[in-house]
This record gives structure tokens, sequence and C-alpha cells, in this order.
């Protein structure tokens, strides 16, 4: 081996003049040392001595649209965060469980602290004010530019947009940005996502939003059906645990869906399979068995409700239009039997006679179901027949019955609120171009609103027009799309309908700018991204749940890298547009902060009402520095931000119990609903009024079933003689818990524990030539995605399901998704009240002749290490 | 007891060696620790600063990657406004993002077990420099355990230990020469040899396929030499 130190000194000269260690050897254009990363500290000493210091436990946000609102802690040291842990701050027991984490917190540390974090702001290579080299988005490079020229080029785009255009010109998909409001408003999107076709239903036959009976009320229930819920796997957190105190108080569970999931093994006691977007026919077949069997229950129906029969439609209806003679078929000829109902559906028609007569004489019984079933094109009729069905039993307004919805954050919990957080303080800025929040708009009659819904959006951007309610198609210019997210959410084109086209639209489009805080499918096509503080980088922030527990989350750590918070931008984007940023964001994250803990309410302990949750000093408000005044609560201001959760101590019969709709049932005539005929409406002509002002789909006012667009029947070519079509399997979609709708996805531990994979019956594989593990092609009429296949009987044959929200990952050439993104798979369907029809999908399936894909987590990953 | 670099110290030749090592981790620090600057590459390519980088006698990587860094800067077709905007995409996308990262260049990224950044090694890492009394200029915000500050650290500690050398205080550089010879067995070895393959594997330009390879090379070389200079004399 040659010896360095002989070695050395050969070219000392010439090398010492680069090195600049001594003020002599200057001269040199740019030295070794001359760009250092390091800095000595101002007198040099060293501090090698400081001791480590201690890891300290904080309540660490989780922040994502799951559900849950579990408590999450991190354990930090030196502003390093070494590891994470969940709820332990009281024993766990079914009547106070534990708020636990799942999967997905407890890797929320890879999710903050990720090599794929967006560092700084970037802009795309080939775009320039009006758009650049448009084709390239989602293809081009990047580069790293300044805060000072990102907010600069962004407020550039605004000015020269709203001039040429005026406001009209912007659109911010499923966001409502107090900046833009303030800079004179911007459209946005409307319609229904995850709520389906539920809001207009429930708003006009129940008088308002349906509410559930308090969790430990469910134990009262000798029947559950749980219909389309699959709570382990999309509501996690207690949900499932709930439910299994309710199975181990002794109610029977009953579960309907088209898959076998991982909810119905843990509870069911009986798996009732049927086809998406035929619910309501299901419905009807059992509605026909209990009306000629004489089982339903008619002492309630006629005191509670009205269209039922002819004798009790409400006036000024044609009478023949009742639900009854229609399920009958006393006018149309056509009786809804469980024949009828079993050839669409899929359901034994025994199967649906046993279950319409297990329905009427098993009493209390809990009637619930989550949207998904409302997930479809017109999925108003499945909401109509859930609600009737469920009425003609009686299980309204009783102990441990009830008919309602419940999924997401209320599911297996009461409508009753037991403690909640105060409001931010931070004022509204209502947005001229659509003075509305967007979810679930209801004033499609109205004049003062210009916006396509979210399956629009797209089509509005290619061809310029949108349906305006009942002002028929409005003409629109859109220019630039905001996508700047001061509370996450909004990667619209990942989550709606038609991913292909949402691209081509962006393509469109002048200029696009996200924030985020990874590179997620809206800003990779976007032109300038800025990176975005996650929770953890945040004052703090009070979070609800379940209406028995608020979980308060602190700061972790430092803003990484030059990420800054949503508000922050905003208010800097204002000053360049001439606006006072103190009108654009009223109140700053910190006194927000404070004012959520200053006005958190918890109820009384007899129940009668809420008072102030916590006590705070004046020392408590200077430590915030926050304004305010001192209080008398429950629980010391220092004791609840230590502890990170306060969850309300229950026990069976405690004074917080809840039955929905009990003063209606105990007297309608003193409690009418908020209905035209202040009971429940199973002939409703408000509804189908309502929904036919939207301009996109018709709904009689009784629950019928006409067949949905790409439903089951199209899935056949000449569905009388049972001929399949070029695209003969459904499609619906799945929450997983690998991800929260696409939150997560980069995340390698959950995507090792929880591949993306395509679930199929072997008997259609078979059929197929396909075998376990092969990956497949899933074609639609929008797209195409390939994926590997595992073969299940928990699926019923026909139908073949792919968890939603996997991160868009398209070959530009063949336009296939490898990553299996449903919404490739999915049109843009107009419908109802604007939902989004993510379950009535018609799709082929063959196996993929290219190469086998491997796993993702061992993809060299668009994003992640 | 006596070591060979105190030896070499009394008698004015550790200096020499300080100064080869420096150089080396200079140079380095300088590509990795920031986007290129044309200025910088320019010079880079008319002072022919690359081809005295030292110890390619000792090592086959050192050499190929100063004649891949070579090759590059001696072609003007690569020192044009654009090839400059190509080499600062080849650093952008291997190691700023927003796309996946190829090279995340951090220590902490190649050591814990989650592939995060910030870890129990960031920690270790600032503790190091601390000992020095040097901290990055972005503590808090950016991991303390990047490539280019670990070199800085190596760089500043060549220096550190010169000036000692240069005083005649042969103890005290021997003392800095046994601080870098752990922080490179317990840091730079433990992940940089990694990471140099990964850039070699994913840099679109010669400049940094190079650069990765004199990198990896420089730590196996810098390892024996550390262990020489602090054989018993
Ligand atoms: S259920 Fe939701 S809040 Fe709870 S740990 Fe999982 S992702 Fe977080």
């Amino acid at each position: 081996m040659d010896n360095p130190i002989k070695t050395a000194g050969e070219h000392r000269l010439s090398r010492r003049s680069f090195l600049g260690w001594s003020a002599a050897a200057t001269g040199t254009a740019v030295l070794l040392g001359s760009q250092t990363g390091l800095i000595q500290l101002g007198d040099g000493t060293a501090s090698a001595a400081a001791p480590a210091q201690e890891g300290k436990w904080v309540s660490a946000a989780c922040w994502h649209n799951c559900g849950g609102k579990c408590l999450n802690k991190a354990l930090v040291r030196e502003g390093v965060v070494i590891r994470q842990k969940t709820d332990d701050t009281h024993p766990d027991s079914p009547d106070t469980p534990q708020q636990r984490g799942c999967a997905r917190g407890r890797s929320q540390r890879q999710q903050v602290l990720g090599a794929d974090r967006l560092k700084y702001p970037m802009k795309r290579k080939n775009w320039a004010p009006g758009g650049g080299k448009k084709e390239l988005r989602g293809i081009d490079e990047w580069e790293r530019i300044s805060w000072d020229e990102a907010l600069d080029l962004v407020a550039g785009e605004l000015k020269r947009i709203k001039g040429e255009v005026g406001n009209k010109g912007f659109v911010m998909p499923r966001i409502n940005s107090k900046l833009m409001n303030a800079y004179g408003g911007a459209m946005t999107t409307w319609g229904v996502g995850s709520d389906g076709s539920w809001p207009q239903v429930e708003q006009q036959m129940t008088g308002g939003s349906l509410q559930q009976n308090d969790r430990l009320d469910w134990r009262n229930a000798r029947l559950i059906v749980l219909w389309g819920s699959n709570p382990a796997w999309s509501s996690a957190g207690s949900p499932a645990y709930n439910l299994l105190q309710a199975k181990k108080a002794g109610a029977k569970i009953i579960c309907v869906d088209p898959m076998y999931g991982a909810t119905h093994q843990m509870l069911a006691d009986e798996w009732i399979p049927v086809r998406p977007g035929t619910d309501a026919a299901l419905l009807l077949g059992m509605a026909h068995h209990m009306i000629t069997e004489g089982l339903y229950d008619k002492e309630f129906i006629k005191k509670y409700t009205v269209g039922f029969d002819y004798l009790s439609m409400p006036s000024g209806t044609d009478f023949k239009e009742n639900f009854k003679d229609y399920v009958l078929g006393t006018h149309d000829k056509m009786p809804k039997t469980p024949e009828w109902a079993s050839e669409i559906c899929g359901t034994d028609p025994d199967v649906i006679r046993h279950f319409a007569t297990e329905i009427c004489s098993v009493k209390p019984m809990i009637w619930t179901s989550t949207p998904a079933p409302a997930r479809t094109h017109r999925g108003e009729q499945f909401c109509q027949a859930f609600l009737t069905v469920g009425w003609m039993t009686g299980n309204v307004g009783i102990s441990g019955g009830g008919v309602w919805k419940a999924y997401h954050s209320n599911q297996s919990y009461g409508s009753r609120t037991l403690v909640s957080a105060g409001g931010t303080g931070a004022a509204g800025v209502a947005n001229p171009v659509f003075p509305y929040a967007g979810y679930g708009f209801a004033d499609p009659d109205k004049d003062n609103w210009w916006s396509p819904a979210y399956e629009e959006l797209y089509d509005a951007i290619l061809k310029g027009q949108y349906h305006r309610g009942v002002h028929g198609m409005e003409k629109c210019d859109i220019r630039a799309i905001y996508s700047i997210r001061t509370s996450g959410g909004g990667n619209f084109l990942n989550q709606s309908a038609n991913i292909n086209k949402g691209i081509e639209a962006i393509r469109k489009v002048e200029f696009f700018v996200t924030s985020d805080i990874v590179l997620s499918t809206v800003s990779k096509y976007a032109d300038i991204v800025l990176p975005e503080t996650t929770w953890w980088e945040k004052v703090g922030t009070v979070a609800s749940g379940n209406p028995e527990a608020i979980v308060v989350n602190k700061q972790v750590i430092e803003p990484r890298f030059e990420a800054r918070d949503g508000e922050w931008i905003e208010r800097e984007l204002a000053k360049r547009l001439g606006l006072d940023p103190l009108k654009v964001h009223s109140v700053d994250m910190q006194q927000q902060f404070f004012n959520q803990i200053a006005g958190a309410k918890v109820m009384k302990k007899d129940g009668s009402g809420m008072e102030p949750l916590v006590t705070i000093t004046d020392a408590d408000i200077a430590a915030m520095k926050a304004t305010g005044k001192p209080q008398q609560g429950r629980i010391s201001m220092a004791e609840l931000l230590e502890q990170g959760v306060y969850q309300v101590e229950r026990r069976e019969g405690d004074n917080f119990g809840f039955i929905a709709m009990k003063a209606f049932r105990d007297d309608p005539v003193k409690n009418p609903l908020k209905t035209k005929s202040g009971k429940l409406e199973i002939h409703c002509q408000s509804l189908a009024n309502k929904i036919a002002q939207y301009g996109f789909s018709k709904c009689a006012p009784i629950a019928q079933y006409t067949p949905p667009e790409e439903g089951y029947e199209t899935t056949f070519a000449d569905f009388k003689a049972k001929k399949k079509g070029e695209f003969p399997l459904q499609l619906f979609t799945i929450h997983y818990p690998r991800r929260s709708h696409s939150t997560f996805d980069n995340i390698r531990q959950l995507r090792e524990a929880f591949p993306q994979e395509f679930y199929m019956n072997p008997a259609d594989a078979a059929e197929r030539g396909i075998k376990e593990g092969d990956t497949v092609k899933i074609t639609s009429p929008h797209g195409a995605v390939i994926r590997p296949v595992y073969l299940t009987e928990r699926i019923m044959p026909g139908v073949v399901t792919l968890p939603q929200g996997a991160w868009v990952e398209r070959d530009e050439k063949t336009l296939i998704c490898k990553a299996g993104a449903t919404n490739v798979l999915s049109g843009t369907h107009l419908t109802g009240q604007g939902e989004e029809p993510w379950n009535t999908v018609n799709v082929q399936v063959e196996k993929w002749t290219g190469e086998t894909l491997a796993p993702d987590v061992t993809w060299p990953q668009r994003i992640m290490l | 007891m006596n070591t060979n670099a105190q030896a070499l110290a009394s008698k004015g030749e550790l200096g020499a060696v300080l100064e080869d090592r420096g150089f080396a981790y200079g140079l380095l620090m300088q590509a990795f620790l920031a986007e290129p600057r044309a200025e910088q590459v320019r010079y880079l390519a008319e002072s022919g600063a690359v081809s005295l980088f030292p110890f390619g006698e000792r090592s086959d990587l050192i050499r190929q990657g100063m004649e891949r860094v070579g090759a590059y800067l001696a072609d003007p077709e690569n020192l044009t406004d654009e090839a400059m905007g190509r080499l600062r995409w080849d650093y952008t996308r291997l190691f700023i993002g927003p796309d996946r990262l190829p090279a995340p260049p951090w220590e902490s990224a190649y050591r814990t077990e989650e592939h995060v950044l910030f870890g129990e090694e960031t920690l270790a890492v600032r503790r190091a420099f601390l000992s020095y009394g040097l901290v990055p200029k972005a503590m808090g915000s950016e991991p303390d355990d990047h490539i280019g500050l670990e070199l800085n650290f190596m760089f500043e500690t060549c220096r550190l230990a010169a000036e000692a050398a240069e005083e005649g205080d042969g103890a005290r550089a021997d003392r800095v020469l046994r601080d870098q010879q752990t922080f490179l067995t317990e840091h730079l070895l433990r992940w940089a040899p990694e990471f140099g393959a990964d850039v070699a594997k994913d840099a679109q330009t010669g400049f940094y396929q190079g650069m990765a390879l004199m990198l990896t090379g420089l730590l196996a070389v810098d390892r024996a030499t550390l262990q020489e200079l602090l054989q018993e004399n």
C-alpha cells in the first residue's frame, strides 16, 4: 500500500492557494472555504460539555380527514422527534375507551419528517407568466426559487388575470381562500363528496340532518343493520370497538355490502351481498314483502309519515304517486317483488324475504347506513328507499332503535356533543362569486353564485361552460387554478372523478399554484409549489372528532426547511395585491389556539347544558402571549396542554344519554319536524323539486328504482338477453387503512402493511385466465390502471374493488396509471345535487401482458426515499 | 507516547498532509453543499483545481471520479448557460426535489429505521459540531447531518489541526485528528458510501457522477490515512 504521508505535499503550493487558510493566500476567485454551511459560534467556546437534554412527550396533531381524532404523542429531544406513542392518559374501558391511534397516526413521524417533504418554493422550469409550455405540466423540470420571487410571481399572475378577465377567471377547487375572497372572489367547486346523495334527501324528507342515539344506547339494540359500512377500515379509532360492545350486549348484527370486509368478519352474524348502485332495488323488494305480508308497522306509518299509501298523500299531489302502489305495481304493472329485485341486485329472493321479516320482528333495531351506497349515479333513490323501509319498521325515536346514517366521525357515536373546542375567533371573508361554504350547496335557484360542480370543473375549463342551476348553461373563461391551502385538503385532481380529463384541463389554464407538504398529485401538475408547514410545525390547535373528547395539539418542532403556514403565505400575497393582510387573516395563529382552548365547553355533570372547560389564569394568558380574560373551568390549562386530551367519562345510565327524534316520537303534534308536512315525508315533492333545480338528473318524490349510469344494467349490451357488454364488471371503491383519502400514500411502512391490490372474485378471474398475484389491467370508459390482483370469495362475482386514494402515476404515452388511482377509472357523471358517483363505475379486466408490477413499497417511488 | 502525526508535526511536515486532506474535503464540500453556481463551475474548469485532487494514486474511485469530472469540465459545451441549467437541475432532482430524491443528502435519511430526516444520528452530529463551537446556519429547520455540512466539518477541523501543527502543538493536532477519526467512522463512513453509490447511479451529469466517486474514494483513503497518522511512532 502506498504511504499517504509520503505522497502528500507534491502539489502543496498549488493546493494551498485554493484553501484560503491563511490571509496571504488570496487572489483566487473562489476559495474552497469561501462558501460554508457551518458557522463558528460567537466566542468560539466549545460547548461539548452541554449535557444531552431529556426528551419530552408532546401531544402531536393527527389532522387528517379520517373521521378519527386520536391522541398521538411525540417524544421530542432537542428539536428531534425520537418516537411516538398514543393515548395512555387513563385506563382503557368500553365505557371510556382510550383514544388510540391507528397505523397511519403512528406513521405521522414519517410523514412530517420524510425526506420527500417539500423544502423550498419551486417553480416549473418551462412556465412563464401566461402559461409557458403548458403541455409540460406534470413532466417538467423544477427550479428552486426564493420566497420573494415566488410570492411576486403569484401576485403578478393574480393581478394580470383579474385585470384581463375578472375574478371569475380564477377557480379554487374544494377550498375557500380568504385571500381570494378578499381580492374580489374566485369560482370554487360545489357538490357532495363523502356524503353522497344524503344532504338534500335528509333535509327534505326529515327536515334536518339525521341524528344518532348516544353511543351507550346502541347497546340496547337487539338488531343492528350496518348498510355499506366497514368502520374497521374506514372509521379507524374506536367505532368498530364501540359496535363490538353492542354485539356483546346482545345485538344481532346484519351487514349489507358487496364485499365481506374486516368489520363483517369482526361483527356480522349475517352478510347480505348486494351489487353496487342497486341497493334501492333490494330495499324495494324488501318493502314488497313487508307490504304483502303485512309485516310493517302500520300504526307508525299512519301517525308519523306522509305518502306511504294513497290515503296519506300530501295535498296537492297525485295520489297515484304513493309508495305502496309503486311497490305493488298497481299502476305500472310491475310489482317490485323480491324476484324482481334479485335480478337487479343479485341478492337471493329468499334472503330478501327473510331479511325483510327479520327487521320487522326484532325490536328495537338500529337501521344505519354510511353514504357509500349514495355515492352513486342517482344515489338519491337509495337514500329515499333506505329511510322509507327503515321507517316502515317503526324504529324511530326509541331507546336501542333508530333510522339514520352514521360514518366518519359519528360512526357509533350519538349526536349530543359532550365536549367541544372553542372557535378560533378568526373572521370569515365572504366570496362575492360564490357566497356559500360549497359543501352540499343548496341554492341552485338563487342568482348570486357562479361556480361549476365538482364533477363539471374540467368540462368548465375545457369547454368554457357549466350548469348554473335554474339559470341553465353559463359561459366561463377559467385562466388560473388557486390551490394554496391554509388547512390541508384540496387534492382535487387525485380525489375527483376522471383524472385524465383533469390533467387535460389543467394543461389548458395559464397558471396553477399550490401549497403542499409533499409533491402530492395536484402539486405535481402545478406551476409554482409553495412548501407548507404541517400541524406539527404550527403553534397548536384543538381538534374535535367524536363528541366525547377533544384533542389539544401543541407545536412539536420548528418549521422544516423553508416551510411556512398557509396564513402567512396569504398575508404576504395580500401585501403584494394591495390588500390589508389583517383583513384576510384577522387573528394570528397563537391567538386562534388560545381562543380554541378558552372557548372549549363541556357538558355539565347533570347533563343540563354546557359550561367552560378550562381554568385560565393571567399567568396562562401571558405564557400563551395571547389576549383574554381569566376564567374558571374544570381543568387547568397546564394540565390540559400536558395531557393533550379531555375526554368525558361515561357509564351506562349517566346524564348524557340521547335518543334521536325522541321529542317527535313522543308528541308529533307538539314537536313537528321541519318538513312541509311536519312529518317524515315518504312522498317528498320538495325533494323532487330541489333536485330538478340543479339541472343534472331527475328524482321521483318517492323511492323508486331507475337504473343508474354505469350501474349493473349497463354492464350488459342486452340486459333482457343477459348478453354482457364491453365493460361487464362493476367497480366500487373503498377506504383503506393505508391512507386517509390520498394522505399517507407515500409512507413506506404503510405501503408494506397494506398493499394496493385489486380485489376480484375467483370465478371472474377464471373466466379471464387470471391467477392470484397476476398483474391485471382494469379499463373503464374513462381510463385504465394496472395492479396486482387479489382473488377472494369475499367479493360478489361481477363486482370488483380497488382502494381509493393512491397517487396517480401515469405513463404519458399509454395514459395507463400503474399506482391504481381509482379516479382514473371513474367518469364525471352529473347527477342529483352534484354528488360524485364513485361507486357506479363499469370496467373490464384482463391479464396484463406487459411487465409484472412489483409491490409498490419496493418502487423507486416518485415520492419517498 | 508519540504518534506519527506528532512526529510529523515536530518535523514541520504534518501541514502538508492536512492541506491535502483539507483540499479534498473542501472541494467536495463545495460540490455538495448547495446548488452549483455558474462562476464556481467555470472557475473549477479554468483553474484546473480538480486535477489537483489528492490521493488519486491510492484509489481507483478517486481516479475515475477525477477523470469523469475533468472530462465534464473540459467540454466547453458543458459551460454554456444552458448546460449550467442542466447541471442545476441535476442537483435539484438529486438533493432538493420536489419529486423523489434518488439520493437524499442527509445521514438520518440513510440511517434511521424509517428513513426520516432528523434522528438520534442528527443529534450526535450536532454534538460533534458543537464541540468545536460550530453550528449549521439553518440549525433547527434543516438537518445538521447534510453531506455538505459533514464535509464542512472535516474541512474545518483539517484547518484547525493545521493551525495547531503550524504552532508546533502536536498534541492539539493529534486530538483534532482523533475527533476526525471518530466522526469519520461514526458518521460519514456509515452512510456516505451508500449515498455516493446512489448519486453515481442516478446523477445525469458526469460532474455529480464523478464527485460521488471521488467522495466514496476519499472516505476510504482518509480512514487509512487517519489510522496511519494516529499510529504510535
Ligand atoms: S384514526 Fe385518524 S386521527 Fe386516529 S390515528 Fe388514525 S389517522 Fe390519526
